[in-house]
């Protein structure tokens, strides 16, 4: 009871009235927003692909998926005398884009191959005829068993305007391929890819996509009875090894593992301004406990018990954290929606293809961002609140005034320092577990709590620096400075915050620069064709659209193209884990451009490929599967497994998972494949990319939807790409510079607060409103300055941990370390309008302090 | 010479307005050493900071040497205060963090006096109120007397015409009290500067030529002193 009087009396009239705790309040809500902005947009994306995958998978227990690609036909038969299997879905499938309206790129479309009579035991879904009557399953039936028969989802027919009856067409190989809208389908299975699905009979998708005797996958059901284990093992024995049976949620696991570490790094960062907003909260109770010593000395005096007045402070942090975490709660759910978009987008161009995901904010995830503001509130006001009922009445009813300066422990903050930074160190070297990098996200941790650790006795040396370099003549800077040396205690966690989101921010700034650095190196020395020919398509992740067969002659009989490369890429499963395989004229790649091999020329190497029948692996692919150079791999192939020597390792940054490279000559060899994903031109000396570019594409015409660039713009794409992918990584750096600003305005604030007395004798002996704005100026410019130097230095350290041990466990690429030195101009420009602008309304409202107030009373 | 002409003060409240000087008008000599006396609450300190700038009459005006000050805005006032008027107080006022050299220096440095003369001036202006051994003390290492002494030295340090002092022996001993009545009035007589001092102590009417006793805002009597 007494406690809450002391709430209703002392606390609640200080929060309310004091304009710092606004200030405070912003600062926690922003850093809650992000975080939680961050798990919506996650969740979304999350649910968004597990919805789509669930309605795909349907009720299936075992899929059967081929290793080297496609499976044969023939193993149905096999399966058919499988007792245990209840029922057997076949399924052939391939993505195309839209060609009409033929002038854009138009939707990708997902055609399934399905045997309908298999398929209503599987997944969900109804047809509805011409005038909307529902069909059964004999009747979707006939309609389908015309050829050029598919089932449109609704909401996919009514964005282009189709009924049932009508013709669209979709483009392979440039060309058209049309189909008749024959009836619509609806229920679960409508909605995944956000309608954009195609439902044809199996034997026409196996005719018209150049897949005859083939399957992608089958999925089967089986008696429940039997455990899923033996029957897979059962299956396993009687198909031999080049197929892989396995559950159907297996499939995503991979993808599933990279989601999960891409949105693991999103939540560790978006982390940053969280964890600046527990120390901005931390620093305004630490601010308010000096403030207000005299009025707990004297609530104490007055019999007020220690715990009492820990209670006060932790709930006063509590109440700041409750009502910032529900103004962070719905500014997040704001910024989650702009989150949610480029999210998706940036998903669907790594990993894998998910729709324009709706936005939802779950009941749990509200609750969790309160949580998160209470709890984050609750631990940041601990320390603050033990110092306040520390104060012994008598020493707090003398007052502050000067008694701040001489008890901090340099020499402990400094072993301290030492210590986590030794710490950081031994965790940077640790393995990485549940793939992804927590121990470098602990080390980083580490690494920011040793450098604020230093900022103390940092802040006094510069101190003494400045008093000893400041001529006499200026008042400003030594009164500033001997504020700012006063304060310590006070400045000290301001200036943590606001290095380490400096620190952060500079830290990323370095990773994305040498990320950026290399990926302009490897493109520069890898992409050396004059022109790349490839369907539009090509650049949406999924699409299956690849070029006339015919291209490669036809461009290669022209006068001005000297030597062409095809290139093909297409999925294998490489030690049950779904990689991408590249064949490729390596002759051509050899001669014209290059790999940059970790070890080797790339000429010798390449070369040495052909002639020896070698495999080329990525530097991702090594790393993912531990796997080196002259070590000997197990390639699946539909002649079985062939044994491939690895003939080099190359740096790539292009793919998420890795790929192997083989020569053209052995993907049509083994896997029978003529397909060309890319064409890539090189001319002769001295002739133009552009007029032969012209020439090309008024050869092909634009409703093939073939595009040919050339080398500038389609490196200049590639850099669009990788700027989207970074794009709200630099958003969140953003939002926590912001919130450290907070901290300086707030810390300022508060510095005038306790001031105003000083201020007032300012003003008494003559100093002039300009004079003590430019006072506080100069403190906020000081405190800008330390916090840029060690920023500086700790965003070096930190940058070496991220690109060398979280980058390198999250995706397995290697990096060259660059330094941008701009970036050193740049930091100290940003920290200094970031300090005076948090400084100039403080100095301001300083300057208009009521002087026979501040001067009157003790 | 300054005058005051039916000087009032309101403090503006809702709901209780407090008169804290009731249409005061007097004049005081240049030179001279003028105590303000009376009960607590009387309105001495209200009159002392109108007369520093630190605070507005609300109506009646206020002449220094003849000039009016009714249409001064800040920038006027601290041009004043850089100049003319020194301000003691009874809590001293030093900055903590700066040595007695520096805070009796600081207000030469805000007005921008030439560099080699400030240091000079402040170890010159310390010396004389008997502190030439505690330059480079920080105000928390110095006794109450020597903190009143840096603050004299440092009011006295601009030359100004006016000293002003709010009960500036309120906070000591009555021994150290008596010393620093005795420094102030030998200063006033020594620069010729006009020094108006509230205070309490009976002990300094001995060094004034002018009592001003006042009561309930207004003033009730005032002394010369022969
Ligand atoms: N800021 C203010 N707002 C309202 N009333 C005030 C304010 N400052 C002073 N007063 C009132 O004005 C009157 C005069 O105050 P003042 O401080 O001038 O008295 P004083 O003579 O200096 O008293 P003391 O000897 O105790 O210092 C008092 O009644 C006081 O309550
Ligand atoms: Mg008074």
């Amino acid at each position: 009871m007494r406690q809450f009087i002391l709430l209703k009396f002392i606390s609640l009239r200080h929060l309310v009235r004091e304009k710092r705790t606004w200030l405070t309040l912003i600062g926690v809500a922003l850093g809650i927003s992000v975080f939680v902005s961050i798990r919506i947009a996650n969740q979304s994306v999350l649910n968004a692909y597990h919805q789509s995958v669930d309605a795909f998978t349907g009720k299936s227990t075992v899929e059967i998926v081929g290793r080297s690609g496609a499976l044969d036909e023939n193993i149905l038969k096999t399966l058919r005398n499988e007792a245990a299997i209840t029922t057997i879905a076949p399924i052939v499938q391939t993505v195309l884009p839209m060609s009409t309206p033929t002038t854009s790129q138009g939707e990708m479309l997902l055609f399934m191959g399905v045997d309908l009579f298999q398929e209503r035991d599987f997944r969900n879904f109804n047809v509805v005829g011409e005038d909307d009557k529902p069909l059964d399953m004999s009747g979707a039936f006939e309609v389908l068993l015309n050829p050029d028969s598919a089932l449109l989802t609704e909401q996919f027919a009514s964005r282009y305007g189709l009924k049932v009856g009508d013709n669209f067409s979709v483009r392979m190989e440039g060309k058209p391929l049309e189909f008749k809208v024959a009836a619509l389908l609806t229920g679960d299975i409508a909605q995944t890819r956000d309608g954009n699905i195609a439902i044809i009979d199996i034997a026409s998708a196996q005719w018209r996509f150049q897949k005859l005797g083939q399957l992608d996958r089958i999925d089967l059901i089986t008696d429940e009875e039997i455990s899923v284990e033996s029957i897979i093992s059962r299956i396993e024995k009687s198909l031999g090894g080049d197929v892989l049976v396995r559950r159907p949620q297996q499939r995503n696991r991979q993808i599933e593992k990279m989601l999960f570490a891409f949105q693991m790094n999103l939540t560790a960062l978006s982390a940053i301004s969280l964890f600046v907003g527990l120390f901005l909260i931390y620093n305004t109770l630490l601010v308010s406990v000096a403030h207000r010593r005299k009025e707990i000395g004297l609530l104490r005096a007055l019999g007020v018990d220690r715990a009492q007045i820990f209670g006060l402070f932790t709930i006063e942090g509590m109440v700041i954290g409750t009502v910032g975490g529900f103004f962070g709660v719905v500014i997040g759910s704001v910024l989650a929606r702009w989150v949610v978009q480029v999210l998706s987008k940036t998903v669907t161009s790594l990993y894998v293809a998910i729709p324009p995901t709706p936005f939802s904010l779950p009941l749990s995830l509200f609750m969790e961002g309160l949580a998160i503001g209470v709890l984050v509130s609750t631990f940041s006001s601990l320390y603050p609140a033990w110092q306040a009922a520390q104060l012994r009445p008598r020493e707090a009813l003398e007052g502050i005034f000067g008694s701040e300066v001489s008890r901090i422990n340099h020499q402990k903050l400094l072993c301290l320092s030492l210590g986590s930074g030794l710490l950081s160190f031994i965790f940077s070297q640790m393995p990485m577990a549940w793939g992804f990098s927590w121990n470098g996200y602990v080390a980083s941790g580490l690494l920011l709590m040793a450098f604020s650790l230093i900022v103390p006795t940092t802040i006094l040396l510069f101190s003494k620096a400045v008093r000893l370099l400041s001529s006499q003549s200026s008042p400003s800077w030594r009164l500033a400075q001997g504020h700012l040396e006063q304060a310590i205690r006070r400045n000290g966690p301001t200036i943590s915050a606001f290095m380490g989101a400096l620190a952060m921010m500079i830290s990323v700034v370095i990773m994305i620069e040498s990320f950026r650095t290399t990926v302009v190196l490897w493109i520069d020395q890898t992409i050396q064709s004059d022109i790349l020919g490839f369907p539009a398509s090509y650049m949406v992740s999924d699409s299956d659209e690849t070029l006339p067969r015919d291209m490669l002659d036809q461009i290669e009989k022209m006068d001005e193209v000297k030597a062409v490369d095809g290139y093909r890429s297409r999925m294998i499963l490489f030690r049950d884990e779904s990689v991408e395989l590249v064949g490729r004229d390596l002759a051509i790649h050899a001669e014209h451009s290059k790999y940059l091999f970790r070890t080797g020329k790339s000429v010798e190497v390449i070369h040495k490929a052909i002639a020896q029948r070698e495999v080329l692996i990525s530097e991702v692919l090594a790393n993912r599967f531990q796997i080196k150079e002259g070590d000997t791999v197990q390639v699946p192939t539909p002649q079985g497994n062939v044994p491939f020597e690895i003939g080099g390792v190359f740096y790539d940054y292009g793919t998420e998972g890795g790929k192997l490279v083989i020569d053209r000559a052995q993907l049509i060899q083994y896997w029978d494949d003529s397909h060309i994903d890319v064409i890539a031109i090189y001319l002769g000396e001295n002739e133009d990319p552009t007029s032969v570019r012209s020439k090309l594409l008024v050869k092909w015409g634009s409703s093939s939807g073939l595009a040919f660039t050339t080398q500038g713009p389609f490196k200049d794409e590639i850099m669009a790409i990788f700027d989207q992918t970074f794009l709200i990584t630099y958003a969140l750096e953003w939002i926590a510079i912001v919130v450290a600003l907070l901290g300086i305005a707030n810390t300022l604030f508060v510095s005038i607060l306790e001031r105003k007395r000083e201020i007032g004798i300012l003003r008494s002996i003559g100093g002039s409103q300009a004079q003590v704005v430019r006072v506080i100026l100069v403190e906020a410019f000081y405190m800008g300055v330390i916090g840029n130097i060690i920023g500086l230095i700790c965003a070096f350290f930190l940058s070496l941990l991220l690109i060398y041990v979280i980058n390198k466990a999250s995706f397995g690429w290697t990096l060259q370390f660059h330094f941008p030195p701009m970036i050193i101009l740049h930091s100290f420009l940003l920290a200094i309008g970031t300090a005076l602008l948090a400084g100039y309304l403080p100095a301001r409202k300083a300057a208009q302090t009521d002087l026979k107030e501040a001067i009157a009373y003790e | 010479m300054i005058i005051l002409d039916k000087v009032s003060k309101i403090y503006p409240h809702s709901t209780h307005p407090v008169q804290a000087l009731k249409d005061i008008s007097l004049t005081i000599k240049a030179g001279s050493f003028t105590l303000l006396m009376g009960p607590s609450g009387c309105g001495k300190s209200t009159l002392l900071n109108l007369l520093g700038g630190l605070d507005m009459p609300s109506s009646g005006e206020i002449l220094f040497d003849e000039k009016s000050t009714k249409y001064f805005n800040d920038r006027d006032w601290t041009a004043l205060r850089r100049s003319e008027i020194g301000m003691i107080f009874q809590f001293f006022n030093l900055l903590p963090m700066l040595t007695a050299q520096e805070n009796v220096a600081l207000p030469l440095l805000l007005r921008g006096d030439p560099a080699d003369q400030i240091q000079k001036k402040a170890v010159a202006v310390l010396e004389m109120v008997g502190l030439g051994h505690r330059l480079d003390h920080l105000p928390g290492a110095l006794s109450g007397g020597e903190m009143q002494r840096v603050a004299i030295a440092r009011a006295d340090a601009i030359s100004p015409k006016l000293l002003l002092a709010d009960e500036p022996t309120g906070n000591l001993d009555s021994k150290t009290g008596q010393d620093i009545l005795g420094l102030l009035a030998s200063r006033t007589k020594a620069s010729g500067l006009t020094l108006l001092m509230a205070t309490h102590s009976q002990q300094a009417i001995e060094h004034a030529d002018q009592v001003i006793t006042m009561k309930d805002s207004e003033i009730e009597e005032i002394q010369e002193i022969s």
